[in-house]
């Protein structure tokens, strides 16, 4: 536990070095958090090898609060992505922060490691207290970070909705526990393993009561509202990490009281599977329709986070209905996904960083061509980008692959409702491949491919921004490259702790482990097929006559670079198609006459759930208050018969109990 | 270990020689069926082969605009094909490469193939290819839960997840107890095939006009060698999932590999005959109205997924 | 008969009512109505062939009144009206015939609860009439033409007539004739209404209607 702990101590101590330097002292803070991330790392591979947790006690000053780290193998999944990206991002933001001014660096750099420790505290508390404590802190902390450049109107904006959702949660995880812990008689998380004794009524509100407080911070829809806001608001570093591994703790906190509630019924699951099939392709519609890139990106996270709640809901499906191998693959492949995600999520946002960063733009209709200005950008986008939409050889693949076997076993074994829902499922998962991988053939052709559209300068990023991506983009082709040794060396030990009793002959784990040996041979002979022929077809190609020429231009002599097609056009099909969902705002000014001058058109999709939920919810609220206003009376007097009526009113209830 | 490399790799070679040397037929004669209903003489059958040497033979023209992409595109789209048919039983016995789920990683080899042509296409900058990905990109998407919910009836029937059981002589049984789903998913499957290989009704493949087309604006600016790859891995998946249609529709019972490949041929052919009266007979649709063909593809395939589960 | 051709007498009548949420031409409908019909008709016949007389008039009967009559009512009602003879569904059709897959699931998951089946076909029978029926509704509902409520109106007939087949059995022979009276009644008003309210107004847009009120 000891290199856990100096881990947390190098963190913490980079970011108040940064807070004290100004951009000199940047490479200080990101050693430290590679040295800490490095020693972290080690203590998790050595949790999630052997199945061994380490602890920590030490006494606190706080009533029914200890502070009780533990590192078992489900937090050391979480633990991994964390500590790999934010070093990363560390390192990232070394480059990335450079040209601010040394004010908003120091801030920048102080909150962003008080953020990392604060994620790490809590996938390792194992005291409910302290749990709490540090979830809030993530949040303020975020809430600084997404508030950096509060000059802005959108900025701050941003800020208040991220901060109300975030409280909004807390407020049911506070009851939540409170309930759990006055049920027990003690707040500590090992002490609640006999909670899964108690009724299924109970352990449903609870249920209820972890899905809307974690569901805020993960993004399940429509609890999603404020990511759209808030990634973009923040440097792109910690975008890669809020979206990569800061909404992921809601996941790893809703495994961990659902492992504790006993055997589910069957309704958990499909709550589950309907959330994640709403978000996953509400997610990926509303991805589609925006310009911005680090917006679109944000929608992509309410996507994974939907796929993710799909392989969790496989999974509780799986374990009610007893069908322990959908159930295992289910899991696995919910596990796998949070590890993936973390990868490519934080690689995109990197390179929409970089973007941002060599030309000053956001907005993907601007820019085109960059792939030839930004080589290792651009190509580490495109394998974020293919490894994200769940293409072979990449890791995103391997994990919705488990999460279709999970669905395929339980259509096939289940009875008609759960079949049903199981292909509803996989039919939602094939939509969401299929509209995901649309969208970032936009984005990655639109922003790096053709021939810029406006005239902005870029330049290729310098080497602390592409190293971390060019890294990512490795360990995506890695966990897709080897499907069979990621998913038993990351989840195996895992799955245990969620409540799979397994053993290593199980029969659900043979499956599992001979099922990806062979995807492995098989991905292994895609790979080989694709070098063999880039082989073939460069012999040949390097014995022919080749000639440069311009692109097919169907006879038309001056053809300019705004005539490419937009994002726009890209995705008008969908458009027109999902109208329903996304009810685009258009403004649109046609082409008059036979030498038109001057058209444009605009089309813009704000948030479904914004718009139709939380608005006439939260106007109705003021209305509401505004109507019991007339307590206000703006006398002394009055405030003081409050006070009088009230104390009486406390002292009567008492004296007639 | 050894056995069965020594078992492996020659099957491996053996399913490839042969759907490489069968392939190129089939749009040849879907192009002499055409030509046949239109009253002419149309190309020899052959003449898909000739077009892939002659190709090979030739050099390349590249625009200035392009990249890498444009160039990886070919290659990807070409071992993508070469690894699905792997997965495609031929004859009585499992295909070579075979385990359970690898009904999924089928449908998802051609999504990565896919996904690089459109950015291939996208890589030239220009508004035809432009409008052609888009295209692309909204049709396959909605084919492919049609695909999935046919194949999840198959699995359900067969009881298995692979691509070889199920398209193995249990189907035989199947239709004589669950003919009705079976006939609904191969309902789909056949709007599925023509949408994938880009046939008419959805698109033309034989059209002069950029505007209209989908595939073939995409592939436009490719040359040479390039173009080779894909003309050859466009045949190739023509065959993959025409062969999954013609083992549905006639399962083959037993034989060797040489035996129950000459049967999918003879099926095969039969399938780019239908092809060919299928477009000449008909039209292609309106952009507008593809989303609802596949839309109805769709419900056809989740009918008979209901119709499975209903059973039990 | 056999037992597949019952269930696949069954899966062209879902079919058919898919395809009419598809197509956007009246006339089209009314073609599929007429098919539908027709499949209604052999419905009966395995109970003939077992030597009830009832059942084979019940199976003539619709023929006659399903399969011909409404339908050529109906299209004479569409080709009398000059109107664009499209569908505007206030859904896309792309949205109508997944909901149409949302209320056939629905139903095959209700048509479990409807009791004792005994026949091997039972609850493919009862699945597939409710989901006529609610399919009918969605309709009717979902059009904006007067048309487009009585296709609606008849698909609803439809599952009704195959709903009665499955719980009843032996609801007496004489109640299904005059159902089929009534609804043949039904449709030749319907028709007449289509006509007059053409001729009134110039258009039979229902959803235009509102104006009559108060």
């Amino acid at each position: 536990m000891t290199p856990f702990l100096i881990c947390l101590g190098l963190w913490t101590l980079g970011g108040v070095v940064g807070l004290c330097g100004g951009k000199r002292i940047l490479p200080v803070s990101a050693s430290a958090a590679v040295a800490g991330s490095v020693l972290g790392l080690l203590t998790a591979a050595k949790v999630l090898a052997t199945g061994d947790g380490v602890a920590f006690h030490a006494g606190w000053q706080m009533p029914y609060g200890e502070f009780h780290l533990a590192l078992d193998p489900l937090s050391a999944v979480f633990l991994v992505p964390i500590l790999v990206l934010c070093a990363l991002a560390a390192v990232y933001g070394v480059g990335y922060l450079k040209d601010r001014d040394s004010r908003q660096i120091g801030g920048a750099v102080f909150f962003f490691h008080l953020l990392v420790v604060s994620m790490c505290v809590v996938v390792t508390a194992k005291n409910a207290i302290l749990f709490l404590l540090v979830w809030e802190i993530m949040a303020l902390v975020s809430f600084f970070l997404v508030m950096l450049d509060s000059r802005r109107v959108e900025v701050r904006r941003a800020g208040w909705i991220y901060l109300a959702s975030a409280h909004i949660g807390t407020a049911f995880l506070l009851v939540l526990f409170a309930w759990m812990g006055y049920t027990a008689g003690n707040f500590d998380f090992d002490a609640w393993q006999n909670l899964s004794q108690i009724g299924t009524r109970t352990a449903s509100v609870w249920f209820i009561l972890a899905l809307i407080g974690f569901g805020t911070k993960a993004g399940f829809w429509p609890f999603h509202v404020w990511l759209p806001e808030a990634h973009p608001a923040v440097p792109s570093h910690v975008s890669a990490v809020m979206s990569g591994v800061m909404i992921k703790t809601g996941i790893y906190g809703l495994i961990r009281v659902v492992a504790l509630l006993g055997p589910p019924p069957a309704w958990w699951g499909m709550t589950l599977l309907c959330i994640g099939l709403i978000s996953g392709i509400l997610g990926v519609l509303f991805a589609l329709a925006q310009h911005d890139i680090k917006r679109l990106l944000a929608y992509h996270s309410v996507e994974n986070i939907g796929i993710i709640a799909l392989g969790m809901g496989g999974g509780l499906l799986g374990m009610s209905y007893g069908m322990e191998e959908a159930a295992l693959f289910g899991w696995a492949g919910a596990l796998l996904h949070v590890i993936n995600h973390a990868l490519f999520k934080g690689l995109l946002f990197m390179g929409a960083g970089s973007v941002q960063h060599a030309t000053g733009s956001r907005d993907i209709e601007k820019l085109g061509g960059l792939l030839k200005k930004m080589p290792v950008t651009g190509s580490t986008f495109l394998i974020g980008s293919a490894a994200i939409s769940g293409l072979p050889p990449l890791n995103g693949f391997v994990s919705e692959f488990l999460i279709y076997v999970c669905y395929f076993k339980l259509a096939l074994g289940g009875p008609l409702f759960t079949g049903a829902a199981a292909a509803f499922a996989i039919a939602g998962l094939a939509l969401i491949g299929g509209l995901a991988a649309a969208c970032f053939t936009k984005v990655f052709g639109v922003v790096f491919l053709g021939e810029p559209r406006t005239d902005v300068s870029s330049h290729a990023s310098p080497f602390s921004l592409t190293t971390p991506m060019a890294l990512l983009a490795a360990s995506c082709i890695l966990i897709g490259v080897f499907p069979s040794a990621a998913v038993r060396g990351l989840t195996v030990e895992a799955l245990k702790a969620i409540g799979l009793g397994l053993s290593p002959a199980d029969v659900g784990l043979l499956s599992l482990t001979s099922i990806l040996t062979r995807l492995n041979l098989c991905i292994g002979i895609l790979i080989a097929l694709l070098i063999f022929i880039t082989l073939i077809r460069a012999w040949i190609i390097s014995r022919r006559r080749i000639s440069q020429t311009v692109t097919w231009d169907c006879g038309y002599s001056a053809p300019t670079s705004r005539m490419q097609y937009t994002a726009g056009s890209f995705v008008q099909h969908f458009i027109d198609l999902f109208h329903l969902f996304l009810q685009p705002r258009e403004r649109r000014q046609n082409p008059i006459g036979y030498f038109p001058k001057k058209a444009s058109y605009e089309s813009h999709s704000a948030d479904l759930a914004t718009r139709r939920i939380f608005e006439p919810l939260f106007e109705w609220i003021q209305d509401l208050a505004e109507k019991i206003q007339w307590i206000q009376q703006g006398r002394v007097q009055t405030y003081l018969l409050y006070i009088f009526v009230t104390l009486a009113a406390v002292l009567s209830f008492q004296a007639f109990r | 270990m050894t056995a069965w490399i020594s078992e492996f790799v020659p099957a491996l070679f053996r399913q490839w020689a042969f759907v490489l040397a069968v392939s190129p037929i089939l749009p040849g004669v879907v192009a002499k069926t055409k030509a046949w209903v239109a009253g002419r003489q149309g190309p020899p059958v052959i003449q898909p082969y000739r077009d892939i040497v002659k190709l090979f033979q030739k050099g390349a023209a590249y625009s200035r605009t392009t990249t890498w992409i444009f160039r990886a595109g070919p290659v990807i789209s070409f071992s993508a094909a070469m690894a699905a048919v792997l997965m495609i039983p031929i004859g009585g016995m499992e295909a070579p490469l075979t385990f359970q789920g690898d009904l999924i990683l089928f449908a998802y080899v051609w999504g990565t193939s896919r996904f690089f042509t459109m950015t291939a296409a996208l890589d030239t900058g220009s508004a035809f290819e432009g409008m052609g990905a888009s295209r692309e990109a909204v049709f396959s998407c909605l084919a492919e839960p049609a695909l999935f919910l046919g194949l999840l009836t198959l699995a359900r029937e067969a009881g298995s997840l692979s691509m070889s059981d199920l398209l193995s002589v249990g189907l035989i049984r199947i239709w004589s107890i669950h003919a009705p789903a079976l006939c609904l998913v191969t309902t789909a499957f056949i709007v599925v095939f023509l949408t994938e290989n880009s046939r008419i009704p959805i698109d033309d493949p034989n059209t002069h006009l950029e505007l209209t087309m989908i595939h073939e604006v995409m592939v436009l600016d490719h040359s040479g060698p390039d173009l080779a790859l894909i003309e050859y891995a466009s045949a190739v998946k023509f065959f993959a999932l025409g062969a999954l249609l013609v083992r549905i529709v006639y399962p083959i019972r037993s034989g060797g590999f040489w035996a129950g490949g000459a049967v999918l041929g003879i099926g095969l052919l039969g399938l780019s005959i239908l092809v060919g009266v299928i477009e000449s007979t008909m039209a292609r649709l309106r952009l507008a109205r593809i989303p609802q063909f596949l839309a109805f593809a769709f419900v056809l395939a989740g009918f008979g997924v209901i119709l499975t589960l209903a059973a039990a | 008969m056999m037992s597949g051709e019952y269930s696949a007498i069954l899966v062209l009548v879902v079919i058919t009512n898919f395809y009419i949420l598809n197509t956007s031409r009246y006339i089209i409908s009314a073609r599929a109505i007429a098919l539908q019909g027709c499949l209604l008709s052999l419905l009966p016949l395995p109970d003939a062939f077992a030597g009830s007389p009832q059942a084979m008039f019940l199976s003539a009967g619709t023929l006659m009144v399903k399969g011909i009559l409404m339908p050529v009512i109906l299209i004479r009602a569409i080709r009398s009206t000059d109107e664009f003879r499209v569908a505007q569904p206030f859904l896309g059709h792309v949205a109508s015939v997944l909901l149409g897959f949302v209320i056939l699931v629905a139903a095959f998951w209700a048509g479990a609860a409807i009791p004792l089946p005994t026949r091997p076909h039972d609850v493919l029978m009862g699945a597939v009439g409710l989901a006529t029926i609610l399919t009918g509704m969605m309709i009717m509902v979902n059009r904006r033409k007067a048309v487009g409520q009585v296709i609606g109106f008849l698909i609803l007939e439809n599952g009704i007539l195959i709903l009665s087949l499955r719980i009843s059995r032996g609801l007496p022979f004489v109640i299904e004739m005059a159902i089929l009276f009534d609804v043949l009644l039904a449709a030749m008003i319907f028709g007449g209404f289509i006509q007059s309210v053409h001729e009134t107004f110039s258009h039979t847009d229902v959803s235009r209607m509102r104006k009559l009120k108060g």
